[in-house]
């Protein structure tokens, strides 16, 4: 199993998706990311590690210009998404987001139906012709999201009554929806039960056949088993960043063994 | 890695859980006090609440309803087209209201009405005198004055005999008041004399055996000021006129009747049964709150001979109780008979609907960018705490800001076409309702998860799509809560109107629809009516007609009120 697992990553990882060099991030005077380099290959589960307030959901939400939501956030060095600078003036950030969706940590449906949360997103980028289009769409990103077997009976009741987990794989649905290349996940089942947990991280497998996905998580296991590469953040640095089984068999920094070992944190 | 030395920490106490200690027992205390407090400051304000209704429910519901005469209305050719031959409209508009229709139409109609009810109207008033005059002298002890009255040829007559016996008396008292006993005595007898002559025998003897010094005895009597008063009555009944008959009915300045005249002079020449309504001051009889016995009990301007026939009128059921439907059409009008609210209605309601379009718009809007749109600088800032402090402007400020917007336009030299119109007044009530509804609203955008935002940014809404799609929506509830209760109390707003000119175009009639026009034609408003009403130089309006009409603001205000509580149900399905 494991080695089968092996093989598969070697042969998955290929361009690289996303390269950031040298960002910065500062939130008013607070330096938050402090001079961060990392690429992020094509098809592939990137896992970013770290003690909390380390910077990893500053640095996730760098990659689709999240950040531009908070006024006092500035981001310095450079960004690129398929050799494109995503800070670039002539970048609108409403396009980049359609290309890298995004999962929260807490599930956030719209108090909408479960049809119109993942509808919405193909809709306000005209993804569909018509409904009979966006039928098909909502019925393969709920498919993806592994959520179709329990809601198709119920797409016209509301999201929010959903359980959590259901609520959690409704997010990725509508994130899904748009067709992203990226997916980006800020501790997706930090909110979760062992078992939507479980579903959630076969989710994440499956979806690495079309996307890359980066995932924030607090778990080492749930790194070690979903991930091909992690990063190791440590007070707004990238301490380490290299394939996850060096990461977690034969850390380089002494930072990164203290960490997985349990002894920062 | 915890630390198990506990050296520092607070030491554990054994005590019951069964019994309260002293901090527990004194928690419970000012628990209790203050539910109390709590409580009976509810019960306070529930018990004025139920007073304030109770005291305008009564007065202004009994208000609602009118006494009106039902009088057989002759439009009489004889005044109406004196001329004879065709009808003209014109004409009928040139007539006297005075000589023409209240003496020509309501007062013969009214006469009329009353004969053919069986009802004699100088017996009627004569017969009241009469029995006014005998109970007079009845209660002095002047007993057995019916046949004095009787046998007179006229009640004018017998009116003289009982003056001169009252004279004849008052000069026995004057003379018994002097030095002069011989006088004195011959004076007295001549009273008792004269009241022997006229048949109070029992009240002669008693004159004449009073002491001829002791004018005081003679005077406790009383016989002088009943007989005096008995004259007095006597003689009323000739002092019956027309005027003194239409003056029962509202039957003065007539306008309306004679423009519904103008408007269709077919009418000349007819007959129809109509309400006229009793005079203002009747009605107070009729409800039985003036006994109409005595000067304090009388209603003012008028005499127990009119209430003998208001009494004949009702007995004959010439008089009915019926509600006042043309209090919600009419324009208002000093008179409190006529007096209606229709056309305040009407231009509240249009002051309203430019209040929802103004404020709505303009609120939500400016509230919208500043929320979510406007960079967080010191302008922003300054902007931000202004529409604050704008909400606590006494609202006569705002008045005057109408009143030099209007002086303005009046130089500009169409200041006079925009002076008292719904379209100025909703203007100037808009100034004042924004301040609430863009706090309103901007806590309703504020209350939206944050979550939401992002979830839609997200997925790659842009900002506009975030603002429209979800937090809009989301924010619904609260801005209708806001902009209903702003109009509410733009609604009961009196003071910036009454500067603007809402006030004095009394003469208004009922507005066209506000897509025609009718936001350009004078207009009056609620608020000002009832302060118009509650100043009216009758009780019955000021103390009944007022507060029907607040009572109308109320149930207008209640019914937005349940407006408000039904559409933030429908739209509160926060799923
Ligand atoms: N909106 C903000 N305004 C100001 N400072 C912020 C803001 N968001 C984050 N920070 C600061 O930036 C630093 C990094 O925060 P970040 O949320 O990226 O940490 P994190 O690694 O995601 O932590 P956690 O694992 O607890 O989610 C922290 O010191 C935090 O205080
Ligand atoms: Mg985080």
């Amino acid at each position: 199993m494991d080695d089968l697992r092996r093989i598969e990553r070697t042969t998955d990882m290929n361009d690289t998706k996303i390269s950031a060099k040298g960002v910065q991030v500062y939130y008013g005077e607070t330096h938050a990311i402090k001079d961060v380099s990392v690429e992020i290959g094509d098809k592939t589960v990137t896992a970013f590690i770290g003690p909390s307030g380390c910077g990893k959901s500053t640095f996730l939400r760098c990659l689709n210009r999240m950040n531009d939501t908070i006024d006092i956030c500035r981001v310095q060095g450079s960004i690129t998404m398929d050799d494109q600078d995503i800070y670039d003036p002539r970048v609108d950030p409403v396009q980049l987001r359609a290309k890298v969706g995004m999962v929260f940590q807490k599930p956030n449906p719209f108090p909408k139906s479960i049809y119109d949360n993942v509808a919405y997103g193909p809709k306000i980028h005209g993804l569909a012709r018509n409904k009979a289009d966006m039928d098909g769409i909502v019925e393969a990103s709920l498919r993806r999201a592994a959520l179709w077997n329990e809601v198709k009976d119920r797409l016209d009741s509301p999201g929010t009554g959903l359980s959590g987990g259901q609520q959690q794989r409704l997010c990725i649905a509508r994130a899904v929806a748009t067709a992203p290349e990226v997916l980006l996940m800020d501790e997706p089942c930090s909110a979760l039960d062992p078992i939507a947990t479980a579903q959630i991280e076969e989710l994440i497998d499956e979806l690495r056949q079309q996307f890359s996905v980066v995932i924030v998580t607090h778990s080492m296991q749930q790194a070690a088993r979903v991930s091909q590469k992690t990063a190791f953040f440590h007070m707004g640095h990238l301490v380490e960043f290299n394939d996850t089984d060096q990461i977690f068999t034969n850390p380089q920094d002494p930072r990164t063994e203290s960490y997985i070992t349990g002894r920062i944190g | 890695m915890s630390d198990a030395n506990l050296s520092g920490a607070v030491p554990i106490r054994k005590s019951s859980l069964l019994e309260q200690s002293a901090l527990v027992r004194k928690r419970h205390r000012t628990g209790t006090i203050l539910r109390w407090l709590g409580f009976s400051a509810i019960t306070l304000v529930l018990m004025f609440l139920a007073i304030l209704l109770w005291s305008i429910v009564s007065r202004g519901v009994p208000a609602l309803f009118q006494y009106q005469a039902q009088i057989e209305l002759y439009y009489d050719p004889a005044v109406l087209n004196p001329d004879g031959g065709d009808v003209s409209a014109e004409e009928i508009g040139t007539i006297n209201l005075r000589t023409g229709f209240e003496r020509g139409i309501f007062t013969s109609s009214l006469r009329s009405t009353l004969e053919n009810a069986g009802i004699d109207i100088e017996g009627t008033v004569s017969r009241r005198w009469t029995a006014e005059a005998i109970g007079a002298l009845d209660a002095a002890g002047l007993t057995g004055a019916s046949a004095i009255i009787a046998a007179a040829p006229t009640p004018a007559d017998a009116a003289r005999q009982l003056g001169q016996a009252g004279s004849a008396v008052r000069a026995a008292v004057a003379a018994m008041d002097g030095d002069d006993t011989n006088a004195a005595i011959t004076a007295r007898d001549a009273a008792a004399q004269a009241l022997n002559d006229l048949g109070f025998a029992q009240a002669a003897d008693r004159v004449a055996s009073i002491d001829p010094s002791d004018s005081a005895a003679l005077a406790e009597t009383g016989y002088q000021a009943a007989l005096t008063d008995a004259a007095g009555a006597l003689r009323q009944p000739a002092q019956f006129d027309d005027a003194a008959l239409s003056s029962i009915i509202f039957a003065t300045n007539r306008r309306d009747v004679r423009d519904q005249l103008v408007d269709n002079p077919d009418l000349v020449g007819t007959t129809e049964k109509t309400g006229v309504p009793i005079d203002i001051s009747v009605t107070r009889y009729l409800s039985g709150e003036l006994s109409g016995v005595g000067t304090a009990q009388m209603p003012p301007g008028f005499d127990i001979g009119q209430l003998a026939l208001v009494d004949a009128m009702v007995e004959a059921d010439l008089i009915s109780n019926s509600f006042r439907w043309h209090f919600f059409t009419n324009p208002y009008s000093q008179s409190g008979e006529i007096t209606g609210i229709g056309p305040a209605l009407m231009g509240s309601a249009y002051m309203m609907l430019v209040v929802l379009v103004f404020s709505l718009v303009f609120g939500v809007a400016a509230s919208i960018y500043l929320e979510e749109f406007a960079p967080k600088n010191r302008f922003t800032n300054f902007i931000e705490i202004n529409i604050a402090n704008l909400a606590a402007v006494p609202s006569i400020v705002f008045g005057i800001l109408g009143a030099a917007i209007l002086f303005t336009l009046m130089d500009l030299g169409f200041g006079s076409s925009i002076r008292g119109t719904a379209l100025l007044g909703g203007l100037v009530l808009s100034l004042m309702t924004l301040p609430t509804i863009v706090i309103a609203t901007r806590a309703a955008l504020k209350a939206v998860p944050p979550s939401i935002a992002d979830a839609a940014l997200g997925v790659g809404a842009s900002k506009v799509q975030m603002v429209f799609h979800h937090k809009l929506p989301l924010a619904a509830p609260g801005i209708l809560t806001g902009t209903i209760i702003g109009i509410a109390q733009a609604l009961g707003e009196t003071a910036p109107l009454l500067l603007i000119g809402l006030s004095v175009s009394t003469g208004a009639a009922l507005l066209s629809s506000p897509f025609s026009g009718g936001l350009l034609e004078q207009a009056q408003s609620m608020p000002t009516v009832v302060y118009l009403l509650a100043q009216n130089q009758d009780a019955p309006v000021r103390e009944g007609l007022a507060q029907s009409a607040i009572l109308v603001m109320l149930v207008l205000l209640f019914a937005l009120n349940i407006l408000a509580i039904i559409l933030r149900r429908k739209f509160e399905r926060r799923w």
